[in-house]
C-alpha cells in the first residue's frame, strides 16, 4: 500500500506547451494591431445602435478633429499622416490600388470625426470619396440609447 | 548509460516562453472593435442630376444650421423621426400623399454646412433604424423570424421590398 502511494506518478506536463501554443496562435490570428496614432483632439459622437464594421483589414480611416496646438483649427488625418482635403481622392485611390480586383468590394472608409465638426467639411470628404470610387463609408460612433 | 542521459532535452521552460508570448498578444489584442453607422455613397457623375421624382414618393428631411430637424418643413424632435419615416414608407392608411409601395419611397436628407456632425449622424441612424424595424416586422410576419435570422435569399426579398433610398442630392419634383 505504502509502496503504491510513493510510486503514484508525477503529472505529465509535456502537453502544456502545446496547449499554450494553441492559445497563442489563436490570439495571434485574431489580433488586429492598432495601425495609426491619432495626433489630434477627437471625441467621436454617440448614436443609437451602430453596427460592427465588416472586413476590418480593408478599412482606410480618415480622422477629422481639432489641432493639438490650435484648438480652433480643424485637421484631417488619413491613416498615419496629415492630409489636405483636396488630396484625399488621390490618396484613397493610391491606397485602394494595393488590393486585387476581387478585394475591391470589401474596402470601406471609416470616418472618425469629432462631434463638434461642421458638416461642410464632412460633405467635402464625401465628395472626394465618391470621386475616388470608394463608396462604402462608416460613420464611427459610440452606442448610446437616446432619451 | 551516458547515452541515455544526454538524449533528453529539458522542455520545462518551453511553457514559460509560450506564456510570455501569449500574455503579449493578450495585451495587444483589441477586443472592443469600432462600431459605425454604415452608408453607401452614390456614384459620382459630374454633370448629371437625378431624374424627377413623383411628389408622393419623396420625404424631405432637412437638418439646419441650428441642428433643428425639419420634416417637410415642420420642426420635429429627433425621437419622432423613426416613427414618421416608418409611417411614410409603409403608408398604412393608403394616403395619396405617401408612396403606393414601400420600395418607391425616397428619403431626401439635406444638411447645412454648419450642421454639427453628431446631430447629422444621429439623424441618419434614426432613418436607418426605421428601415431596420420595418424589415424586422415584415420578416416576422412573412417568415416568423427576425431579419437577421433569415437565409440570404429571403433577406434579399425583404431588403428589396424595403430598399433604403436616402438621397442627399437636390431632387426635382415631376410635373403632372
Amino acid at each position: 500500500m505504502e509502496k503504491k502511494n510513493r510510486k503514484s506518478p508525477e503529472i505529465n506536463t509535456s502537453a502544456l506547451p502545446d496547449i499554450i501554443f494553441m492559445l497563442l496562435f489563436f490570439f495571434m490570428v485574431v489580433t488586429v494591431l492598432r495601425k495609426s496614432q491619432v495626433k489630434m483632439d477627437l471625441n467621436i459622437p454617440s448614436s443609437e445602435e451602430p453596427t460592427k464594421i465588416k472586413h476590418q483589414s480593408y478599412v482606410n480611416t480618415i480622422y477629422v478633429g481639432y489641432s493639438l496646438k490650435n484648438k480652433n483649427k480643424v485637421v484631417i488625418q488619413l491613416n498615419d499622416s496629415f492630409i489636405n482635403i483636396d488630396q484625399i481622392e488621390a490618396a484613397i485611390r493610391g491606397l485602394n490600388s494595393r488590393y486585387d480586383n476581387e478585394m475591391q468590394s470589401l474596402i470601406s472608409t471609416s470616418l472618425k470625426v469629432d462631434k463638434e465638426v461642421e458638416m461642410g467639411i464632412v460633405n467635402e470628404i464625401k465628395l472626394q470619396l465618391r470621386k475616388a470610387e470608394s463608396l462604402k463609408l462608416n460613420y464611427i460612433a459610440n452606442n448610446e440609447i437616446l432619451p | 548509460m551516458r547515452k541515455r542521459h544526454s538524449a533528453e532535452i529539458n522542455t520545462g521552460a518551453m511553457a514559460d516562453i509560450a506564456f510570455l508570448l501569449l500574455i503579449f498578444f493578450l495585451v495587444a489584442t483589441e477586443i472592443n472593435q469600432d462600431k459605425a453607422v454604415s452608408v453607401i455613397l452614390p456614384k459620382y457623375h459630374e454633370f448629371t442630376t437625378p431624374g424627377p421624382i413623383s411628389k408622393r414618393n419623396l420625404l424631405k428631411i432637412k437638418i439646419n444650421e441650428d441642428n433643428e430637424i425639419l420634416l417637410n418643413g415642420e420642426i420635429i424632435a429627433l425621437n419622432k423621426v423613426k416613427l414618421l419615416v416608418m409611417d411614410f414608407v409603409e403608408n398604412p392608411q393608403k394616403s395619396m400623399l405617401k408612396p403606393r409601395e414601400p420600395e418607391n419611397a425616397v428619403i431626401s436628407l439635406m444638411n447645412d454646412i454648419r450642421t454639427s456632425y453628431e446631430d447629422y449622424v444621429q439623424l441618419y441612424a434614426q432613418i436607418k433604424l426605421a428601415y431596420q424595424t420595418l424589415r424586422n416586422d415584415y420578416s416576422n410576419q412573412q417568415f416568423g423570424k427576425s431579419f437577421n435570422a433569415l437565409s440570404q435569399d429571403k433577406k434579399k426579398i425583404v431588403a428589396s421590398k424595403y430598399k433604403i433610398k436616402i438621397s442627399e442630392a437636390e431632387y426635382s419634383i415631376a410635373q403632372k
